[in-house]
């Protein structure tokens, strides 16, 4: 009886080490080859652990321009979460508290907007764009992702509100507040964990954006994920770098991941699930 | 006024919403009757359903859409079965357990676009330690030229990808059922098997429908992981729905059987959709 105990607790720990493993390794790949020079990326076998030097992180960075990508991503995914972080909470608070006549069809509306494909919003977005001369601009990106995103902060939003009971807003306006001053003064701050969460996933989201941007930037607004695929020409591939600026891209993300473990964990429950 | 105050407080999102959302819809609604070419210098002419006739006759589409259901599919099945696997290892105490957590969401937190970056250097021939790995096992692995290993790689990096989201949605359901319903069928001298069939399966019913749903919809447009990787190769071994669009719009600027097309790939997702709406509002209940 003990050895079974042991035998499936050793199974348990091999399979946990299997699944670190398999995640960790080819995050681990991309790092190593962004620092390893262009002779030791195509030796095969290929060299896992002692392999030469070389910083592929000086050309795209320094000589290519790819930091003005990178502030164009900032730009975007900071600015989108302002756009969308106000108008999603308000109308998610309207949403929580009143009866709206086809508050059901918003919700739908929402929905439908999260899930619909990308691809097929290329064609609109980029002759209404071009149209309005906002082509090539930080501002198109801006305004095009909370076409995904404000339904997804309404959702996440609506139920960090509706779990705030109802009597504060009562005992609120019985004092003699004001519906702006409710919800900037009381209810924002109830909220603080749900809009810490609805942000950091409207972030994630712009910053992650590939297909939208590649159509409606070209060279003044071109994010940083849209950079990483001029590494791949016909001519070949250019490794290292594309590793380096692939680095680069995920830190952010991946940083606010593991800080805000427990805030991503209820952001992405939160809505359809009530963890 | 504060008969009219829900309303004002959600006028500035069903603003931006018409704007973003609605307006490209009927762009696309109008130009998908036209035979628009952006490049040309020709006007636009209205040509009734001829797009959507071409659509029918075009075999690409229809392809690249089967194809499709087959990836999300296939990708769905395998990270459900082990998504509810690491979630029911989640379930219970071990040492590491809040580090496994944290290590488990990192591809989660990784870009798309990145995700194909990163499979691409471990699967390309000649510098990804996987074909060499699978070399040594005698197995001959090369997704530049195998139309159908490229397709299981794209699915087994889907898989990779997402599999935190279902196993941490399944875990949100797991951790909602009281320890003494487990406990007590325990004590009646439940398998730890038997228990996952007939005691928790019945009970997270919900979220394994809506991590279905999601992941399903989410699969079937998919596009960075696969255009990064592939790029839709070799051949069309690779080539989705999304791909397919994007290529045909970008080689030839068809605005009109594009757009075409665009409407029928957004009604197809809008039944997925309305199922998906249907299903929340029934179990979910708190969220509609």
């Amino acid at each position: 009886m003990k050895l079974k105990k042991l035998l499936t607790r050793i199974l348990f720990y091999s399979i946990i080490v299997f699944i670190s493993l398999s995640i960790i390794f080819p995050i681990y790949w991309l790092i190593a080859t962004s620092i390893k020079a262009k002779l030791d990326i195509f030796t095969y076998p290929p060299k896992f652990l002692f392999f030469t030097f070389e910083n592929n992180y000086y050309r795209p960075f320094i000589l290519e321009g790819y930091t003005k990508l990178l502030i164009n991503s900032i730009i975007v995914s900071i600015g989108n979460v302002i756009l969308v972080a106000p108008i999603a909470f308000i109308a998610a608070y309207a949403l929580s508290r009143y009866k709206i006549y086809g508050g059901g069809t918003i919700y739908f509306w929402a929905l439908t907007n999260r899930m619909a494909p990308p691809a097929a919003f290329i064609i609109p977005y980029y002759l209404i764009f071009t149209g309005l001369g906002l082509y090539d601009t930080q501002l198109s990106l801006i305004i095009v992702y909370s076409v995904f995103n404000l339904p997804f902060a309404i959702w996440l939003l609506k139920a960090g509100v509706d779990s705030i009971p109802r009597a504060i807003d009562d005992a609120a306006i019985v004092d003699g507040c004001s519906i702006g001053t409710l919800i900037v003064k009381i209810m924002l701050p109830l909220s603080f964990p749900s809009l810490a969460a609805t942000s950091i996933m409207v972030f994630f989201y712009s910053w992650n954006e590939y297909l939208l941007a590649s159509i409606l930037t070209s060279y003044n607004a071109r994010t940083i994920t849209t950079g990483l695929t001029a590494f791949i020409s016909t001519v070949g591939i250019r490794w290292g770098e594309m590793a380096a600026v692939g680095t680069v891209c995920l830190i952010p993300t991946t940083i606010v991941v593991i800080i805000l473990q427990k805030y991503i964990v209820s952001g992405l429950t939160m809505g359809a699930v009530k963890g | 006024m504060s008969r009219f105050r829900p309303f004002l407080l959600v006028l500035p999102a069903i603003i931006l919403l018409l704007f973003t959302g609605l307006l490209p819809f009927f762009y696309a609604i109008f130009y998908a009757f036209s035979n628009f070419i952006l490049t040309s210098k020709k006007g636009i002419e209205f040509v009734g359903l001829q797009n959507f006739q071409k659509f029918v006759d075009d075999p690409e589409f229809i392809t690249s859409l089967s194809r499709g259901v087959c990836f999300s599919s296939l990708s769905v099945l395998i990270e459900l079965s082990l998504g509810i696997g690491i979630a029911f290892m989640l379930s219970r105490e071990f040492k590491g357990r809040n580090f496994f957590k944290i290590l488990l969401c990192l591809p989660l937190s990784i870009p798309p676009i990145i995700v194909g970056a990163i499979w691409r250097l471990m699967v390309y021939p000649g510098i990804g330690p996987l074909p060499y790995i699978l070399g040594l096992l005698g197995l001959k692995y090369d997704i530049t030229t195998d139309g159908l290993q490229a397709l299981v790689t794209v699915v087994l990096v889907n898989v990779w990808h997402w599999i935190p989201f279902d196993a941490l949605i399944i875990l949100a359901g797991l951790s909602g059922i009281q320890r003494e319903v487990i406990e007590s069928s325990a004590v009646d001298g439940a398998t730890t098997l038997q228990q996952l069939r007939h005691i928790l399966m019945p009970l997270i019913k919900y979220e394994l429908l809506l991590v279905m749903l999601i992941r399903f919809m989410d699969s079937l447009k998919i596009f960075d992981e696969v255009w990064m990787m592939t790029g839709g190769g070799p051949g069309s071994a690779t080539r989705f729905l999304s791909i397919s669009l994007y290529t045909l719009i970008l080689k030839g600027w068809d605005v009109g059987y594009g757009a075409a097309i665009s409407l029928i790939f957004l009604y197809l997702m809008e039944v997925l959709t309305w199922i998906l709406y249907k299903v929340i509002s029934l179990y979910g209940g708190g969220a509609s």
